[in-house]
């Protein structure tokens, strides 16, 4: 593969300039979890008729602009309509982002999420995705404590971000796309200060052809894969002085955490903060093509 | 041309591996195409690669060139030992004012096929701008690219993307640039050149392109006649990964490099270098673009164009506008200034806009004065006192050509006159008749005898011998005075726009807001006694009996989700008598169109605006108050059924007003929607029940669409919206489609109806008519 490893490069790829990469096969080279400890306990291989819309027994459709465009200052409204979020008919779901006035805004897409259909602590979570490119274009793969609170409330089970915790299997800018994104969000590391790390792919972009993006989550660490190859790994260890790690039962001091399920979700965002603006000549539409979302549980 | 003397010795460097590189899964070897000319990607190491000691090739002194400050460096190098020195010269410097040229294979030219962006890195002596490029050989240059950069002080890297790299199998220009002192305030510089290659880099990607300045423009067909593509750039995002930023960088871009669609190749046809030929005026094309594969913005429609309504001055006896041209027995007598020759000739291109027979030639020759021009007396002087705006159809080589056109006292003397008064256009197609208008609002002053024209195409611009045609030159627009509105001359309303400010409307909610540039009131009110206690209100003359269409623009805001208003139209003094309704405005910005029908009229009347009734926010603008034609049976029941008009009387989400060559006309683009109504277009009309009536319309979509289906008919525009309607399937030809109708119910409160939700794509549609049978 034309992966270039950000762990466990150096020496191993020293003569690369010169080296004509192997045609390897596409299947995946898993170096973390072995298969047979997965099990599948949750698929959306989005089969169906073009045009059709997704399963909504699974998927959850997150509708406008949110509180100042989610947060991040995104311009885009996310509808449910068929023009932003539909199966190709080929066993694809398509997020695609359009520039159009609508409802105020100068783009629409789409989010789903499974909160509250699906959620899950700990194993492997997993898509198959051609990511979308242009300037100010900002898909991502990415889970969310199923607790979190979404309008305010007195219930004490529901916290507002980011105690509820991030993890972002990918996040994309338009502009670079051979870059993706993996990233983690709590207490005392979020937004600009997340724990992060990224991989660039050679000779090659994440626009212009499906690749595998996966975490694999244990009470231990969270593992970041692309196609495969684990370009980071997230501890405890890595949580700043004051933080919270919120993604095990047992918090950063030792004591009883905050563990809990995280639930998944799919988008594309138009400009804000993490992405920029786009230009007025950034092509659209931006075509997020997801082949499928899959959710292993881990067995000993 | 000049050529220059590297006086170095040359050597071959070897190919570094980086060229026999390949990406991750290619084809096996015997499935490759073999190249037919060489690959190499350097241009400057420590030498010139693979290139002749001529390579550089200077722009024509003639022009300003200095050849002298081109050379290498030993001393300053970026790696190795030498590099390219480039002294750039001051403004005055009597070897020119400017340094700028090619590197060109003088062999076969090279296959650069594999390659997506041209690096090199550059020294100045002082920041400065200058355009960099490749693909300029000074024979074909149909591939050039340019881009500004801006050099600093230390070594830096600069990218320029190719592109679309299947264009460039053969080429020999392989860098371009061009440095004046513009940016460094007249002060000369240096800067050097480095490690000059093609590379195939991973962190170049396209972002958009455009044709035509990414407008759909619109042009009349004229068989036989031919347009250049223009205004092509295109966007590449360039990620430096170790500064870890990542910039946008625009480039001209050759028209070779794009692919063209044509709609319909009877009517037109495209060449691979971006010549459009239309073949045929009978019919539609729409021109569109992709860039290696991603569409690029904008697009050239070909329509049947109607020129019937050309001017005829045959008959008259003195030369006055408006200004035909086809005299046999008139003395047109253009006078040249600054080199500017003109005459009437034959119409260089008959048909579409222009069927008339001759026109006036003006030829902007070389060596002319910038302000080259002529003046043409007008016998009778133009009065300016009912008409402000001047029509002209104008044809030149190119767009972008500017048109300024003024008039003036010739017994008033001096040069310019002080009495001249000059607006100035611009043209936005080449090779084709289009209409200007020029407007003189404002401007004109009744005491002056505007007795002789005055005419420069591109002033401040010397000549190149380019040809320049004008005609039907003749006072357009409204002719009551009371409309100041450009966009709408038959508005009433002389600030309905708010662009004006704080001025002529009146009332407690009458606050102007501006923002980007428009300007429109913006209120906020609490619910008080009387509806009129929160009012708005522009005067205006209304007469008792006439029916008025009133329009305007408003939304309420997010927060309020709708409100009432009550709008409508009445006296200004006792017994304030009107007629009014009430409207609920959402916070979706949309236009609002009553007609109205004052009980008395009055010259102290009103537009008023009461909001008293409801509270919220209310933002307005674009009012608009026009006579409506009056109607009998037989006749037109549309008041603006061609667009000529504009954006006004019709209503709709799917209306949209485009202007070209003097053709207006409505054009949207819409996705499917859960009801055939969530897209509509309606203009407003007066039904009665049972009666028989005829609608006509011409419609296309585009070539891309194929076909698609609308609804047509007509109905009522309140209730339960009873209509008779029929589903029409329109393809991407232009043409006539005529429907007989009759609507169960009737009212004042009718509509002529498109609802095209049902079906997705492009829709023009053009001269709707409706009558009664």
């Amino acid at each position: 593969m034309n992966l270039k490893n950000k762990i466990v490069k150096n020496s191993l790829y020293a003569f690369a300039i010169c080296l004509v990469w192997s045609c390897a096969d596409d299947e995946r080279t898993n170096i973390g979890i072995p298969e047979a400890n997965l099990r599948l306990v949750f698929e959306d291989e989005f089969n169906g008729e073009s045009g059709q819309s997704i399963n909504t027994d699974i998927w959850n459709f997150d509708i406008g602009n949110g509180e100042n465009g989610w947060g991040n200052q995104e311009s885009q409204y996310y509808t449910d309509r068929t023009e932003n979020i539909s199966l190709d008919g080929q066993g694809n779901m398509v997020i695609t982002a359009i520039r159009e006035s609508f409802q105020g805004f100068n783009f629409t897409s789409s989010r789903i999420n499974t909160r509250e259909n699906f959620d899950q602590q700990f194993g492997r979570f997993e898509a198959r995705i051609q990511m979308p490119g242009g300037r100010g274009v900002w898909p991502a793969f990415w889970l969310l404590g199923a607790n979190i609170e979404t309008e305010p409330d007195d219930d004490p089970n529901t916290v507002v971000w980011p105690f509820s915790g991030e993890i972002d299997i990918t996040e994309q800018r338009g502009q670079e796309p051979f870059r993706s994104h993996g990233s983690m969000h709590g207490p005392g590391y979020s937004a600009g200060q997340a724990l992060t790390s990224f991989l660039d792919l050679e000779d090659n972009r994440f626009d212009t052809g499906f690749h595998v993006y996966a975490v694999e989550w244990t009470p231990e660490a969270v593992d970041f894969f692309i196609d495969g190859e684990r370009f980071n790994r997230i501890t405890i260890d890595d949580v700043p002085a004051g933080g919270d790690w919120v993604f095990d039962d047992i918090d950063a001091d030792g004591n009883e955490g905050t563990g809990q399920p995280f639930f998944v979700l799919l988008n594309v965002a138009v400009e804000g903060t993490f992405v920029g603006s786009t230009s007025p000549s950034t092509s659209f539409p931006q075509q997020m093509v997801v082949d499928y979302v899959r959710v292993y549980e881990i067995e000993e | 041309m000049k050529n220059l003397f590297i006086t170095r010795k040359l050597s071959f460097v070897a190919v570094i591996c980086a060229l026999t590189f390949l990406n991750g899964c290619q084809p096996d070897d015997e499935d490759l195409q073999e190249a037919t000319f060489p690959n190499i990607a350097d241009i400057f190491t420590d030498v010139p690669v693979n290139l002749t000691d001529q390579f550089f090739v200077s722009f024509d002194p003639n022009a300003g060139a200095n050849t002298n400050g081109f050379g290498t460096d030993n001393n300053i190098a970026f790696e190795g030992n030498t590099s390219i020195r480039i002294d750039v010269p001051s403004p005055n410097d009597p070897n020119g004012n400017f340094i700028g040229g090619i590197f060109l294979d003088r062999g076969e030219g090279r296959n650069l096929t594999s390659y997506n962006s041209l690096s090199f890195y550059a020294l100045s002596s002082t920041t400065a701008t200058i355009t960099v490029g490749f693909g300029t050989d000074f024979e074909t240059d149909s591939f050039a690219v340019s881009t500004d950069i801006e050099l600093r002080t230390g070594w830096n890297k600069y990218v320029i993307p190719v592109p679309n790299a299947n264009r460039l199998v053969q080429e020999r220009g392989m860098f371009l640039f061009a440095a004046g002192s513009g940016s460094t305030n007249g002060f000369g510089y240096t800067f050097w050149l480095d490690e000059m290659r093609f590379e195939d880099s991973n962190f170049v990607s396209q972002n958009g392109s455009l044709i035509q300045g990414g407008q759909n423009q619109v042009t009349a067909a004229n068989a036989g006649s031919t347009i250049t593509i223009s205004d092509t750039l295109s966007e590449f995002n360039v990620t430096d990964v170790t500064a870890n930023n990542s910039q946008l960088i625009t480039l001209n871009t050759a028209p070779g490099y794009f692919d063209y669609t044509s709609s319909n190749e009877a009517v037109a046809t495209v060449d691979e270098l971006g010549v459009v030929s239309i073949l045929s005026d009978q019919g539609s094309a729409v021109i569109t673009a992709s860039l290696d594969g991603i569409t690029a913005l904008g697009s050239i429609t070909i329509m049947e164009a109607d020129g019937s309504d050309n001017v005829d001055d045959s008959g008259n006896s003195q030369v006055m506008l408006p200004l035909g041209f086809e005299s046999s027995t008139l003395a047109y007598n253009p006078v040249e200034f600054g080199g500017a020759p003109s005459a009437v000739v034959a119409n260089p291109m008959i048909g579409g806009l222009n069927n008339s027979t001759n026109v006036l030639s003006t030829q902007k020759v070389v060596g002319s004065e910038p302000f080259a021009g002529i003046i043409m007396d007008i016998e009778v002087p133009v009065d300016f006192s009912e008409q402000q705006q001047v029509s002209a159809l104008v044809f030149s080589p190119a767009a972008g050509t500017t048109v300024l056109l003024g008039f003036e006292d010739s017994n008033i003397p001096g040069a310019p006159s002080p009495s001249q008064i000059a607006v100035t256009e611009t043209t936005t197609v080449a090779n084709q008749w289009q209409e200007l208008i020029f407007d003189f609002t404002g401007l004109t002053d009744n005491a002056v005898d505007y007795n002789r024209m005055v005419l420069i195409y591109n002033n401040g611009t010397p000549g190149d011998n380019s040809l320049f045609y004008i005609d039907d030159i003749r006072q357009v627009g409204d002719s009551d005075g009371g409309g100041d509105d450009p966009n709408n001359p038959d508005n009433l309303l002389e600030n309905g726009d708010f662009e004006q400010g704080m001025v002529t409307w009146f009332g407690n909610a009458f606050n102007v807001v501006e923002d980007g540039g428009n300007s429109f009131n913006q209120s906020d009110n609490e619910i008080s006694a009387n509806s009129f206690d929160v009012n708005l209100s522009h005067p205006v003359e209304l007469a008792a009996g006439t029916t008025y269409t009133l329009s305007f623009d408003a939304a309420t805001s997010a927060a309020d989700a709708s409100r009432t208003i009550i709008a409508g139209i009445g006296l200004n003094e006792a017994d304030f008598a009107s007629s009014t309704e009430t409207v609920t405005i959402t916070a979706d910005l949309q236009n609002y169109t009553l007609t109205l029908t004052p009980p008395s009229g009055s010259a102290n009347s009103r537009v008023l605006f009461d909001l008293g009734a409801d509270d919220g926010l209310l933002v307005i603008d674009n009012v608009v108050l026009t006579i409506e034609s009056t109607t009998t049976g037989g006749d037109e029941l549309l008041t603006n059924g061609d667009f000529e008009q504009g954006m006004v009387t019709w209503f709709g989400n799917a209306f949209n007003v485009i202007e070209d060559g003097g053709n207006s006309f409505n054009q949207s683009d819409n996705e499917i929607s859960a009801n055939s109504f969530d897209v509509n277009l309606s203009h407003p009309v007066e039904l009665t029940a049972g009666a028989s009536y005829t609608l006509s319309f011409d419609a296309g979509t585009s070539a891309a669409d194929v076909s698609r289906t609308i609804i047509a008919g007509i109905g009522l525009n309140e209730g339960g919206f009873e209509a008779d309607i029929e589903t029409v399937t329109i393809t991407s030809t232009l043409q006539n489609y005529t429907l007989t109708l009759s609507p169960p119910a009737g009212s004042a409160n009718s509509r002529v109806l498109f609802d095209l939700g049902s079906d997705d794509g492009v829709l023009v549609i053009d001269n709707v008519s409706l009558v009664l049978n």
